[in-house]
């Protein structure tokens, strides 16, 4: 097989073809435990970076929000309430079961209404151009086979002044905090998945992923590339996630 | 980051201190879809909340035009919530209410009618018997401790101004004032027939 037919999944080579199945196996392993699990990972953590892309984003009452990678749906229930009645947040996902999650989840809570539930690839976004005001990626880039494309699918889907926010996993740039960081990936993630979740594996694939990702830099020059515009970013937690923003004027 | 922190603390204290009192959750959709900023003056901080079905969330930023804007400081938000929000609390403390006044006024509202009912919530840990035993136990320190405070007071206050007579009583202090009051209206009074005969001597 030539190497261009090949992609990564974690530190793996696989067929092209192969990695989005690969992905959709992950998920639909942890689906279930995948809110239970953040918490745990993060300690908590991953609300707070939530609520600071979510502030990022600079929504407004009767805008129209597109949710990539939405899963259990944490970051639609927070930009409901800010786009109001008026507004409408499309909470997409290319995995049934994390969607199906996260319409449980909003069910529970009562939301029924201003959201809408799409199962799509973020690499190809079943969208009318210049539809959405806001889109949101979070957490769901890096599971993505060709994010250029997907970032090129998200300018076309993006209207004339939207904006686009990337909240990823990126490359820790605070002095020692690579090495502690990769010693919990590698050596304490898999056992609380194991534990949990019972799937070290997935987990190990998500500190995989992790690594395999670009850093901001690149990730910034990937969205110059796409056609956004005054790009910019913001590392947290010492750069162990960054939130990526551009604009399509 | 340490700002979301607060501000994601906060919010749960508040959602988690609103759910104990059912009826004002259920008058939040009241006030659904709308933005209420608060501005601490003398801190800088600006806040901004947004109610919805039966939780509220906290924003530090928010780019479009609130509904409704109040602006005090510190003390003055501190007294109105000391106050439950009384209507002359609003107005002795320097709130500035800009917008929709109704949707500040419908927000003090709910917040001052909180009641929250701990004896049931305890009874639900505890059941019915010892959630009301340990109320009244309660209550009755409350009690004692508020007569404790309040005897404590005049104890100190007899001490400081009849035994000691560090201070004058509060008797003493008035009778002051109404002298100093008495001669101030006398001196405003001899100031203007002063000012009478001038105007006629130089007529």
């Amino acid at each position: 097989m030539k190497d261009q037919d090949n992609t990564h999944f974690g530190y793996q080579q696989v067929p092209i073809e192969e990695k989005a199945k690969k992905v959709a196996g992950v998920f639909h392993s942890v689906a279930s435990k995948y809110d239970l699990m953040n918490d745990l990972m993060s300690l908590g953590t991953h609300r707070l970076w939530k609520r600071a892309a979510i502030s990022m984003l600079g929504l407004r009452r009767g805008q129209t929000v597109l949710d990539i990678a939405g899963g259990t749906g944490d970051l639609s229930a927070k930009m409901l309430p800010l786009v109001g009645r008026d507004g409408l947040v499309v909470l997409s996902d290319i995995n049934a079961s994390m969607l199906n999650q996260g319409r449980d989840r909003m069910l529970n809570q009562g939301v029924t209404s201003n959201l809408v539930y799409a199962q799509v690839n973020g690499e190809n976004l079943s969208f009318a151009n210049n539809t959405f005001d806001r889109i949101v990626v979070g957490f769901g880039l890096r599971n993505m086979t060709h994010k250029d494309k997907a970032l090129c699918a998200m300018y076309q889907a993006l209207k004339p002044g939207g904006r686009l926010l990337v909240l990823e996993f990126s490359k820790p740039v605070l002095p020692g905090l690579d090495k502690v960081y990769d010693f919990y990936s590698f050596h304490v993630l898999p056992k609380i998945g194991q534990l949990v979740a019972k799937d070290a594996d997935s987990y190990r694939y998500l500190a995989e992923s992790i690594r395999k990702h670009p850093d901001q830099d690149t990730l910034l020059s990937m969205m110059n590339d796409a056609g956004f515009e005054d790009c910019d970013y913001q590392n947290l937690s010492g750069g162990i996630v960054s939130i990526h923003r551009g604009y399509k004027y | 980051m340490i700002k979301n922190l607060a501000l994601a603390g906060l919010e749960t204290a508040i959602n988690t201190y609103l759910q104990l009192d059912p009826d004002t959750v259920a008058r939040l959709p009241q006030l659904a879809n709308k933005v209420i900023a608060l501005c601490i003056t003398d801190w800088h901080i600006q806040l901004f909340i947004l109610p919805q079905k039966n939780t509220i969330t906290l924003l530090s930023d928010y780019e479009s035009e609130p509904d409704t804007k109040m602006q005090a400081d510190l003390c003055s938000f501190i007294n109105i919530a000391k106050h439950k929000g009384s209507t002359d609390s609003l107005f002795k403390n320097n709130l500035r209410i800009e917008g929709d006044a109704h949707t500040g006024e419908q927000l003090r509202d709910i917040l001052s009618n909180m009641d929250i009912d701990w004896e049931e919530h305890l009874s639900k840990l505890t059941g019915d018997v010892v959630a009301h035993h340990v109320f009244q136990s309660f209550n009755s320190l409350a009690n004692f401790a508020k007569r404790a405070k309040s005897r404590l007071c005049e104890n100190i206050t007899e001490y400081v101004q009849e035994e000691k007579r560090w201070s004058p009583g509060k008797k003493e202090t008035d009778d002051f004032f109404y002298e100093i009051r008495d001669t101030r209206d006398a001196v405003e009074r001899l100031e203007a027939r002063l000012q009478c005969l001038e105007v006629g001597e130089q007529a």
